[in-house]
């Protein structure tokens, strides 16, 4: 048996009383979160409308930074210090399990039970949120990771129409290329890397590839050519992007798309959230296409925990928060500005726009979805992801071959 | 030949003005102090002549050649330091042969001249150290050294000795004296301490704001001293001034201190003068106790106070209302109050005017 | 009355520090210890899987990477450091006139953050926005320095914005050692003819020796907690190759949520410090020892 050194519950008996309060009759409640770009905020503005509409008081601690890292960091540390907020994002992944095994979490089932969520809510994230037939998270959307953004206007001038294989893809790199403009727009992050890596992925080679390699760690499809082809593609990518991708946040990246800087980006739909907040319609200019070569929808979203507070008006407060983040009316409200599409797959979808329905589209048919590979792999083993593809991006010298051998290394440690 | 010459030097400090307008000729061989309180110049006049301070005007000679615009090192000079201004982190043996490695002196010659040195300056158990590792004495022995071993005409000390105990000051100054004895050299340097001066130099040159007041042998400073000020700075104790006036009367000259006059017959007078306010000199060690001699001017008073100090014992009078010091033997025995007489002998005496100060 | 009681209250007016000692440093130390022997992820926990940490930490690229990387920013960023300050120091000194601007000029980068430094410098060096970019936009098209772009030189960049930054402190600390330094010894120095680069190299270098080593020192202490410059420089990118062991401990910490491979690489790093350490604390002792030889 592990034995568990609850730091964290040690620090919160010293801390009595150091949680939310009530306050004026309002349920206050701190919620952490990395939602800090254009589009994001707005999204999480419809949070709070609803929250405080509802009786509660939403105090923001938004913490900006490395796709979330910087905020898990805050949460662990506060965490551990007996001081947690009141609700806390994670991705959709094996983020919060350690904080689940722990005991640090309050369950949520009652909520659940009473709001109806097992019938309402898109059947593989309801999975993804519940552990040992308890109910840790609320989700909150559903993203699709796999998407290529394109700015038509950029491809009209360029004389090319928007590809419908890889092959496509690389001549009109080549005429966009001629044309003076930046081919493939790419951010810094070691993570958008691995976005765009998985995009090649799922799009070039399809879900089985990806399937055998996360789902069932099988070290040995690492030594397939279809493996070895999508690493060759995938290094190929490095020749059409401009010298300026270190330091590149990911929504400067979709934003050198939406501004004609450049005619492509690799980037999950709540790059959408930054067309929107630029004041353009989703497919006019820039256009989304779901997996290039074969559609494909990969399941992300952002989920939130609630942790364990000693104070009973706080956990009322909590209950609420869940309550209201999945009701029909937020759920509709927030996925229009995030980009993405709700948990729940009860609620009128046709006011969404056409690339959350060509999303839709692949939700309903349920054949070509996956699960994030971060709901496979613990953190360690998603960070030695990013460090390999990182790595093989920003070293010419290095092989595929050499890539495959640290990829099936990684599956063959995470089998463990 | 003039060793070192100075000619109308002027140098100043932004809007100071250090030295103006000074001449002076050092011959070859002499050994020259430059004395004076500090602030005098005397280490800016020594600067000057090694080349480390530009001057404003004149021009600096030295065996023969104009060197007012050359570089210290071309200049044939040695100089020796206050602070030794040893290299901190070579050896003894470095230390006196890295200026002439970087001349591009031969090895063997090099080896030559600091085994000579060091023979001389008795260096040669210490050639190995380091300055932290040595004594005072050792460090100034070694700045001697490093000036010696470069084989020049012309050495220039800057206060020496003013960084060591009496004692060691003693012995060094000893030392240096043999040093120019045996080696002839012309030796310019700087002091404020007058025995140093008395005892080392040829001709001592007091200074006072930038000006030479007097140049001429220490007998001739100490005797004859050309104004007060040079006067009242050598000799110690002090020489006792009496303010009176210049009266030449029929009788012959006297100095008229009000209740007493002083005849001044058997005086030398330097130059015509008139009746003036003036000042009489005479130095402690010159005034006799008991009955006064022919010629003598002779006093009675009482004693005041009594300063012993070994082998001298310092007595103090009066004459008309002014105190005076009267160097005694150190075995005399005097009480507070005893009545004394003593006299003094007016040819050794100095006769200044009292408003310019200058010998009469 | 025993004198080691008579102090009582002496000792314990020391109590909060000694306890201080005890639990914030040497605790946290040995807890950190013994957290690299357990396999600890998220959350520490006590088992013992033995050296299986270490084993896989000197068999990650990354940890490689970022021993390499702090080995060559170390050398660049002591040695620039040294260098830069001290001509700086010398540059300053002989400027009398001008000291205290300069003194400003280049105390100032120390009044930033590495963390404002670091983005600086990559705005700066960034090839799409700061100085390529403009070079060509004046009309020299093919200019191109992209080092920050290319995984095998971006840590060199690292080096030189540390530098930067710190260069400051080294000459101040170079600069009042010149201003310690004899006059009368620049004196002796020009009459034996001495050129002022041998003076400087041979005679005024040797007797700053003590300054070299407290600058020395500070900078060997900034190089072992290089983290802030890199993740705002950086990120430790491209991909890993800029990573440095600090920035490994903390990823791993919280980001990676593996505890266990973490502390070992912060022992590792201990180890380290504590081994380069030794010889000059032996030193130090053995030199202030007494009966140390030395005259007065």
């Amino acid at each position: 048996m592990r034995r568990f050194l609850s730091l964290g519950l040690i620090g919160a008996a010293l801390s009595l009383g150091a949680g939310p309060a009530l306050a004026q009759g309002k349920l206050r409640a701190e919620i952490m979160h990395w939602w800090t770009s254009g589009g994001e905020s707005a999204a999480v503005q419809e949070f709070q409308k609803a929250f405080n509409a509802a009786g509660g008081e939403w105090v923001d601690a938004a913490v900006a930074g490395g796709g979330g890292d910087a905020a898990r960091t805050a949460f662990m540390n506060r965490l551990a210090g007996g001081n947690p907020p009141t609700a806390m994002q994670f991705n959709t992944s094996k983020q919060f399990d350690d904080v689940i095994a722990a005991g640090q979490l309050i369950e949520l089932d009652d909520v659940a039970q009473k709001d109806g969520w097992k019938g309402a809510v898109y059947g593989p994230v309801m999975d993804a949120v519940t552990r040992n037939g308890h109910v840790y998270a609320v989700p909150v959307n559903i993203h699709n990771n796999i998407w290529l953004w394109y700015n038509a206007d950029v491809l009209k001038k360029a004389g090319v129409a928007p590809p419908k294989t890889w092959d496509d893809l690389f001549a009109d790199f080549d005429k966009v290329k001629a044309a003076g403009v930046v081919p493939l727009a790419q951010a810094g992050d070691n993570w958008t890397k691995a976005l765009t890596f998985f995009n090649v992925l799922l799009g070039e080679a399809g879900p089985p590839l990806y399937l055998k390699l996360f789902k069932d760690l099988d070290a040995d499809a690492t030594k397939t050519p279809e493996f070895k082809h999508v690493l060759e593609t995938f290094g190929k990518l490095r020749n059409y992007v401009d010298n300026g991708v270190q330091g590149r946040q990911w929504n400067q990246a979709i934003g050198m798309v939406i501004t004609g800087q450049a005619a492509f980006n690799f980037m999950g739909d709540w790059a959408k959230g930054e067309v929107v907040s630029a004041g353009q319609t989703p497919g006019n200019p820039v256009g989304c296409i779901a997996g290039l070569g074969h559609p494909a929808y990969w399941i992300g979203g952002d989920v939130f925990v609630f942790a364990k507070q000693s104070d009973p008006e706080a956990i009322k407060g909590q209950k609420l928060l869940a309550h209201v983040m999945l009701s029909k009316e937020t759920q509709v409200a927030f996925n229009a500005k995030k980009g993405s599409v709700p948990a729940r797959l009860d609620v009128d979808n046709s006011k969404l726009d056409i690339c959350a329905q060509q999303g839709l589209k692949i939700l309903s048919e349920n054949k070509d979805v996956v699960k994030g590979f971060d709901l496979y792999l613990t953190p360690d083993g998603v960070g030695q992801v990013y460090d390999a593809i990182g790595q093989f991006w920003s070293d010419p010298n290095e092989t595929t071959d050499q890539l495959a051998g640290k990829f099936a290394e990684i599956l063959k440690n995470a089998k463990q | 030949m003039a060793s070192v010459s100075v000619r109308r030097l002027a140098v100043s400090f932004g809007h100071v003005k250090v030295i103006e307008n000074l001449d002076l000729e050092v011959e070859e061989g002499e050994f020259i102090v430059l004395l004076g309180p500090s602030g005098c110049g005397k280490s800016t006049l020594l600067n000057t002549i090694a080349g480390l301070i530009d001057i404003e005007a004149g021009q600096v000679w030295i065996s023969g050649k104009n060197v007012t615009w050359t570089e210290p090192k071309d200049r044939g000079i040695g100089m020796v330091f206050q602070s030794y201004a040893l290299y901190p982190r070579m050896t003894v043996q470095q230390n006196l042969s890295f200026g002439l490695r970087m001349a591009g002196v031969p090895r063997a010659e090099i080896e030559a001249r600091v085994a000579k040195a060091a023979k001389l300056l008795q260096l040669e158990d210490l050639l190995r150290r380091r300055p932290a590792e040595l004594s005072g004495g050792q460090r100034q022995r070694v700045a001697i050294g490093r000036a010696l071993v470069r084989n020049v005409d012309v050495f220039l000390f800057d206060e020496p000795l003013s960084n060591l105990d009496a004692k060691l000051r003693n012995e060094l100054r000893v030392e240096i004296k043999k040093l120019h004895r045996d080696l002839g050299n012309t030796m310019i340097y700087v002091t404020h301490d007058q025995i140093e001066a008395l005892t080392l130099a040829d001709r001592i040159a007091v200074m006072r704001n930038g000006v030479i007041q007097q140049l001429a042998t220490p007998q001739d400073v100490y005797h004859r001293p050309k104004n007060q000020f040079v006067a009242g700075f050598i000799g110690s104790p002090t020489m006792n001034f009496l303010t009176g006036r210049l009266i030449l009367g029929a009788a012959g000259p006297t100095l008229d201190l009000g209740s007493v006059s002083i005849d001044l017959s058997a005086y030398g007078f330097a130059r015509q003068s008139s009746d003036v306010p003036a000042v009489l000199g005479v130095r402690p060690e010159h005034i006799d106790l008991g009955a006064a001699s022919p010629g003598h001017f002779a006093a009675n008073g009482k004693v005041e106070i009594v300063e012993p100090m070994g082998a001298d014992m310092i007595v103090w009078s009066r004459i008309a209302d002014t105190p005076v010091r009267i160097r005694v033997d150190g075995d005399s025995a005097f009480r507070n109050g005893d009545d004394i007489a003593f006299h003094f002998d007016l040819a050794r005496a100095s006769l200044f005017d009292a408003q310019s100060g200058e010998r009469l | 009355m025993q004198p080691r009681f008579r102090n009582w209250h002496v000792q314990l007016a020391l109590l909060p520090a000694w306890l201080i000692v005890v639990f914030a440093y040497l605790g946290t130390m040995v807890f950190t210890v013994r957290m690299s022997f357990t396999s600890s992820k998220g959350i520490p926990i006590m088992d013992d899987v033995g050296l299986r940490q270490y084993d896989r930490l000197f068999h990650t690229d990354r940890w490689t990477i970022s021993v390499e990387n702090i080995l060559i920013f170390g050398l660049l960023f002591i040695l620039g450091c040294l260098v830069l300050g001290f001509l700086l120091a010398v540059f300053v000194d002989r400027l009398a006139r001008f000291e205290n601007t300069l003194r400003t000029i280049f105390l100032y980068p120390l009044a930033m953050s590495f963390v404002v430094t670091g983005l600086v410098w990559q705005w700066i060096l960034n090839p799409a926005l700061g100085l390529q970019a403009n070079v060509r936009n004046w009309g020299w098209t093919s200019f191109t320095f992209d080092w920050l772009e290319q995984g095998d030189r971006a840590i060199y960049l690292v080096a030189f914005a540390g530098i930067w930054q710190s260069c400051g402190l080294v000459m101040a600390i170079m600069l009042a050692g010149l201003r310690g330094v004899d006059q009368e010894l620049w004196k002796a120095a020009r009459i034996d003819g001495i050129p002022t680069w041998r003076i400087y190299l041979h005679i005024i270098i040797p007797a700053l020796a003590p300054m070299f080593i407290t600058a020395t020192l500070l900078l060997a202490t900034a190089v072992v907690r290089s983290y802030d410059i890199v993740v705002a420089m950086t990120a430790g990118g491209p991909g890993i190759s800029s990573e440095v062991p600090a920035k490994f401990v903390i990823d791993f910490l919280f980001t990676r949520q593996n505890i266990g491979l973490a502390t070992a690489a912060a022992t590792v790093m201990l180890i380290t410090v504590l081994v380069v350490l030794m010889p000059w604390l032996y030193l130090q002792y053995f030199r202030s020892a007494p009966g140390a030889r030395r005259a007065a």
